[in-house]
């Protein structure tokens, strides 16, 4: 047996407790007050005449008795727990937007999720958010009041998106349970995926009060800048409250140091602005003197990288033309070459094709991942193993520091492998994996995932998202959708006395004959 | 005289003597007095004739009815005798449990009914009772002997009230019984709160021969009294304890039974053509008296 409100042993207790009030209000009830009376005779006859009357009298107060039958089964019934068996099977989800950073927005969504789970059957509803990971804050059954217990106020932007949950509670509906899942606020939904749902699986969407007074950013990211500078990158915006909007009452400070930059109106009524130095600031939006969003930028500085002699002409000429790269004779944080000092060793063709060095205590559990980040997976292994006549394979051994080995005669016109697509691509990884320089998220957007999705980037703490190479991205509500936004209908108002269970009709049927209890028994109709 | 209670109180007296008991009928073999008797002898109103028979007085054959008749028949007077009164205060503990005590209104009764006795030659006896019968005092008669009978009521009840007992009128009838007194009037005066209940007491009521009046002194917290909750009633006489939670049901069984109680009493009473009276102990004694006394006097 398991409790709702409480502990295991805090109930235990609370029976104890219980046990032991009762108890002496017991022994309360029988400190009686005396009193001498000239006689007791009479008291003797009208107590024996009570209890005889109670006991063996014949039976002849059949109102009072089933009065207290009906009190009696009516509480009996509560303590059994009744259930009703629905005469429509469709359970009932309310989805809560878990990427909402704003905490009035959030409590207003919670508000509404309560009052929409408080008017459905409940047995058949659940209130779900839909953060980092689904989280049930409501279960069948659980009285509403939990809802708030559990929720964690404390926001959680996720860059997850909505269909994936939409995807997994899905797979709860049936052809003989239809579920309907209610969306709280304005989250967009695909049309085409909206489509694609199962027959039994409805969308419905509860629309939250229009906020007329405060200016609401609906995205926020940073993308490379179009301008083609490493160290620049462009960030958009949008709002979700156009009508109070005033672009020019926008404020922009880096590290708290107000900036000039032109702030420009993009497609679909976002707003960009272009070349903010990729320096690690961190970004603030401020509407007046209300905050709208922070972003921490990106740290771009460039990849200074050195190279021994022996390097192959293509691999040189390949890094320095990536503009995140810049050659340098001094103090460089890549060495290219065939020394054991280089980072970026190129090795002879009798080693392993690749030999990964990471500082990752069990380099091994990571080695999906880190072929992954390298991009090895696009390398076409087998033409490379059919050229070169050995097996290609890959290394991962622990290390103090990143290193990275690969045959120097990949880069040669040997294996024919430096015309390749994967090359740069390979190449361009491997110098940002060396230098820990993990590749841009461009974008992130509530709706999609992300588009370069990394484990480390789905991990979501608090307002912020940890990058992979330990840098923080703070967010703010990321509902910018760029897909075609499904038009979804409103979910369907309850009756009035809609969502109020059986256990409460019961009770407020065995507290009314209770009361009649009462008022017969003092007006003495009641023996 | 060692009148403690005040018993002879001139105007209180005065009062009583308004009053007269008649009786239908006294039994014979009394002395003379004022009630009339079956007896049939000496008095001066003729009642019935009956066939002359050996022994009877010769003055007494009525000579005309032989001249007429041929026949000895004796003429018969109605005799006037004096009616018994015989006075049951009770002085057990319950009669003394408040103040003032309901044994006063009770000495009070009995002295009014002794006066009234004595004022028209009857003979009273006063019999005080509590677990027992006092039977120290026998019936006297004569107006003078009021204050005797007054003297003897004010010792028993001292000593009744040092020390107190409990009520067992079925005792005391029984030893009435005993007594083999004259047939009359018997004056319970009590509140009736015999601990051995109310079978016992009427049944052994009804074995006495005597005319009852039963005079309950009681007032009206008896009948509704002013308890709530969770009470342990201690009764005064017996120590026994019961304990009660005060409820509207309850109060309705605790009425019932005292109504049951007294309508009991009255039902005896009035089946050996006798009186109850159930007289309030916080009002006038006497006032209520003259109920009993219609027109002046009481019939027995």
């Amino acid at each position: 047996m398991t409790f709702t409100l409480f502990s295991t042993l805090a109930t235990l207790g609370g029976i104890a407790l219980l046990a032991i009030a009762l108890a002496l209000l017991q022994r309360l009830r029988v400190q009686h007050r005396e009193v001498e009376v000239l006689s007791t005779l009479f008291w003797r006859a009208a107590l024996k005449e009570t209890r005889a009357r109670v006991f063996v009298r014949r039976f002849r107060h059949w109102p009072a008795w089933l009065l207290l039958v009906v009190i009696a089964s009516l509480l009996w019934l509560l303590l059994a727990g009744p259930r009703w068996q629905p005469l429509n099977p469709t359970r009932h989800i309310v989805l809560l937007d878990g990427s909402i950073a704003n905490k009035t927005t959030l409590a207003i969504d919670l508000e509404l999720a309560t009052t929409k789970a408080a008017s459905l059957p409940i047995m058949q509803r659940e209130i779900v958010t839909a953060g980092p990971h689904l989280q049930t804050l409501l279960a069948p059954g659980d009285p509403i009041e939990l809802t708030n217990l559990r929720a964690n106020l404390e926001t959680t932007p996720a860059s997850t998106g909505i269909h994936w949950a939409l995807e997994t509670l899905s797979s709860r509906a049936s052809a003989t349970t239809p579920l309907a899942i209610h969306i709280i606020g304005d989250v967009a939904v695909d049309q085409a995926y909206l489509e694609s749902l199962p027959p039994e699986l409805i969308i419905y969407r509860i629309q939250r009060p229009p906020s007329d007074d405060q200016a609401l950013l609906r995205a926020l990211g940073v993308s490379n800048a179009k301008s083609g500078n490493w160290q620049m990158v462009d960030v958009l915006f949008a709002s979700s409250t156009p009508q109070v909007f005033d672009v020019q009452q926008i404020s922009i400070t880096v590290d708290d140091l107000p900036i000039q930059a032109e702030i420009l109106p993009a497609d679909n009524g976002d707003f960009l602005i272009e070349d903010l130095p990729a320096q690690g600031g961190v970004l603030k939006l401020r509407h007046g003197e209300e905050q709208l969003g922070s972003l921490t930028l990106p740290h771009r500085d460039a990849i200074r990288v050195s190279f021994e002699t022996g390097v192959p002409n293509d691999l040189r000429e390949l890094i320095l033309l990536d503009p995140a790269c810049q050659e340098t004779q001094s103090d460089p944080e890549i060495l290219i070459g065939e020394s054991e000092f280089a980072d970026f060793r190129l090795t002879p063709d009798d080693q392993s094709a690749f030999q990964i060095e990471s500082e990752l205590p069990d380099p091994q559990a990571a080695l999906a991942k880190l072929i992954d980040e390298l991009a090895l997976t696009q390398i076409d292994a087998t033409a490379l193993a059919e050229r070169s006549g050995r097996l290609v394979d890959v290394q991962v051994t622990s290390g103090e520091e990143r290193k990275l080995s690969m045959w120097k005669t990949l880069f040669t016109p040997a294996f024919n492998f430096q015309q390749s697509r994967a090359c740069p691509i390979l190449v361009a990884r491997s110098i940002r994996w060396l230098a820990n320089r993990p590749p841009l998220v461009s974008w992130a957007e509530q709706g999609m995932r992300l588009p370069d999705a990394r484990p480390a980037f789905d991990r979501v703490i608090a307002q912020t998202t940890t990058t992979s190479d330990g840098r923080t991205l703070q967010v703010t509500r990321l509902t910018r959708s760029i897909t075609e936004p499904a038009e979804i209908i409103d979910s369907p108002n309850p009756g009035l006395l809609a969502g109020i269970g059986i256990t409460t009709w019961l009770g407020l049927v065995a507290m009314f004959l209770l009361l009649t209890e009462w008022v017969l028994y003092q007006r003495g109709r009641l023996p | 005289m060692n009148d403690t209670f005040n018993l002879l109180d001139p105007d209180f007296l005065q009062q009583a003597r308004a009053m007269r008991v008649v009786a239908r009928r006294v039994a014979p073999a009394g002395r003379w007095a004022e009630h009339r008797s079956r007896d049939r002898g000496q008095g001066m109103e003729f009642r019935d004739y009956r066939p002359y028979s050996p022994g009877d007085e010769l003055k007494s054959i009525d000579w005309n009815v032989y001249q007429r008749l041929g026949r000895f028949v004796v003429r018969l007077f109605e005799e006037m005798e004096d009616l018994p009164i015989y006075l049951m205060p009770d002085l057990s503990r319950s009669m003394w449990q408040e103040d003032p005590p309901r044994a006063l209104t009770a000495m009070q009764v009995a002295i009014a009914f002794a006066s009234i006795g004595l004022d028209q030659h009857d003979r009273v006896g006063l019999l005080p009772f509590a677990q027992d019968l006092n039977t120290t005092i026998r019936p006297t008669s004569g107006r003078g002997r009021l204050s005797l009978i007054a003297e003897s009521l004010t010792r028993a009840a001292e000593t009744a009230r040092s020390n107190p007992q409990g009520t067992n009128l079925a005792t005391a009838l029984s030893k009435l019984r005993g007594l083999r007194l004259r047939d009359g009037l018997l004056i319970i005066i009590s509140d009736f709160f015999d601990p051995h209940g109310i079978e016992v007491m009427t049944s052994e009521l009804k074995r006495t021969r005597h005319r009852p009046l039963l005079v309950s002194i009681g007032r009206p917290t008896d009948r509704d009294p002013n308890l709530q909750g969770d009470v342990r009633v201690r009764d005064c006489e017996t120590g026994d304890m019961q304990d009660v939670s005060i409820t509207n049901t309850v109060m309705e069984q605790y009425r019932a039974a005292y109504d049951a109680h007294f309508q009991s009493l009255r039902d005896f009473a009035h089946s050996r053509q006798g009186s109850f009276l159930l007289l309030d102990h916080e009002s006038d004694v006497m006032k209520q008296l003259a109920s009993l006394f219609e027109g002046g006097s009481y019939v027995a």
